[in-house]
């Protein structure tokens, strides 16, 4: 119970912090100075001691258990992640409760914007094919959908980023989908204010950032721990600044598709990575 | 796990007193040019105990709080010294560990 504890809170703090990195990256890339690292956690914290209000339109009590749902979620996902190093179906499992809690988030709330990115959600479950088709190819070499046998057969075979390189692009696409103003973030996409969050306020609005935080946290361990095996701590925290650099600098560089677009991208991507990964290890 | 916890913690408290600390200094609100020598000192002093002295959790965490001291700091500063703070200590890292083989 502890050793879970103690995990969430470093997925928390470390998720917050990266975030926070990512936005500076990007300001950086604006030439805007940007506010600091820290800002992301403050804000998260905020939140929390704020005054929590409920629009007359929402349909209570799901409003506000759908929040909560959402943070028992990726609570679920540390455990099965960083935690017990599990299966990566239920890890799948965990992003697709993730997709219908985004989706009832919007419509809970009676919003217009919400609305829209509930729709938006649906579309969005797009996203679930690269991860789904990452899985797979990670199991065709490895034999095992189980994180820590994977690690053990990196630490034999040489990490799976050199064996399936295309696999590896296919879940940093998820990753990147989920990052702050993706291209492909089309259920927060600027037109809908902050989508599904709109009408979140105080706490429920501290329990969704909460939620993205860890989200960050565990979809960049387990990219990592999957696709360069068992990497020590320093290379792991090297890791996960990298991959929020990167992902931080495509977003700044990069303009919010519109739905079909992002979703059509996001398929194609992933078809061209998964037949191309197929011929791979065939010849 | 814990010890990364406490590594977490005194980063993040010491970057939240890095941030109201530059606050009360500094009124402007960008500055591009110009070192802030406490800044540069700490910074020196922090990251070469997170380069140099992973033997001690308690150093390490010292170490962390005065690394997010000047990270962290208003926009605009501590970015400089904690450039020059990597680099110093890196560079006594590759000394310790390559030329003298310690």
């Amino acid at each position: 119970m502890a050793d879970i504890l103690i995990n969430v809170i470093i997925a928390f703090l470390g998720g917050s912090l990266l975030l926070g990195l990512h936005r500076k990256i990007m300001a950086r890339v604006q030439e805007r100075p940007g506010p600091p690292i820290i800002q992301n956690l403050l804000h998260s914290l905020k939140f929390f001691f704020k005054e929590t209000d409920y629009p007359k339109t929402a349909s209570m009590p799901f409003y506000v258990g759908i929040i909560f749902i959402l943070a028992v979620v990726w609570v679920i996902g540390v455990i099965v992640g960083p935690v017990t190093e599990n299966s990566l179906l239920i890890l799948f499992g965990v992003y697709a409760i993730y997709k219908i809690v985004e989706h009832n988030a919007g419509s809970s709330s009676g919003s217009p914007y919400g609305k829209m990115s509930c729709v938006r959600a649906v579309l969005s479950a797009a996203t679930e094919l690269p991860l789904f088709a990452a899985i797979v190819l990670v199991y065709a070499p490895t034999g095992s959908m189980n994180i820590a046998e994977i690690i053990s057969y990196q630490s034999v075979h040489g990490p799976l980023v050199l064996s399936i390189p295309l696999a590896a692009v296919m879940f940093f696409t998820l990753l990147l989908t989920k990052s702050p103003y993706s291209p492909f973030a089309i259920t927060k996409g600027k037109d809908l204010v902050t989508g599904y969050e709109t009408e979140h306020f105080g706490v429920l609005r501290g329990f969704l950032m909460f939620s993205e935080s860890v989200a960050w946290f565990v979809l960049c361990w387990v990219f990592l721990t999957v696709f360069f095996g068992p990497i020590s701590i320093v290379w792991l925290i090297i890791g996960l600044i990298l991959i929020s650099v990167v992902t931080g600098f495509i977003n700044a560089t990069t303009p919010m598709l519109s739905p079909n677009h992002a979703v059509m991208t996001q398929i194609t991507i992933c078809a061209i990575c998964f037949f191309a990964t197929i011929l791979m290890i065939i010849i | 796990m814990l010890d990364y916890l406490i590594y977490l913690i005194t980063f993040v408290v010491g970057s939240i007193a890095g941030l109201l600390w530059s606050y009360k200094i500094h009124s402007e609100p960008y500055v591009i040019e110009g070192i802030d020598a406490k800044s540069l000192v700490i910074a020196l002093v922090g990251w070469i105990l997170v380069f140099n002295c992973s033997w001690s959790w308690i150093l390490l965490a010292i170490g962390f709080f005065l690394v997010g001291f000047v990270l962290c700091q208003r926009p605009g500063y501590g970015r400089k010294e904690t450039a020059i703070g990597i680099i110093v200590s890196g560079v006594i890292y590759l000394i310790i560990h390559f030329i003298l083989m310690v």
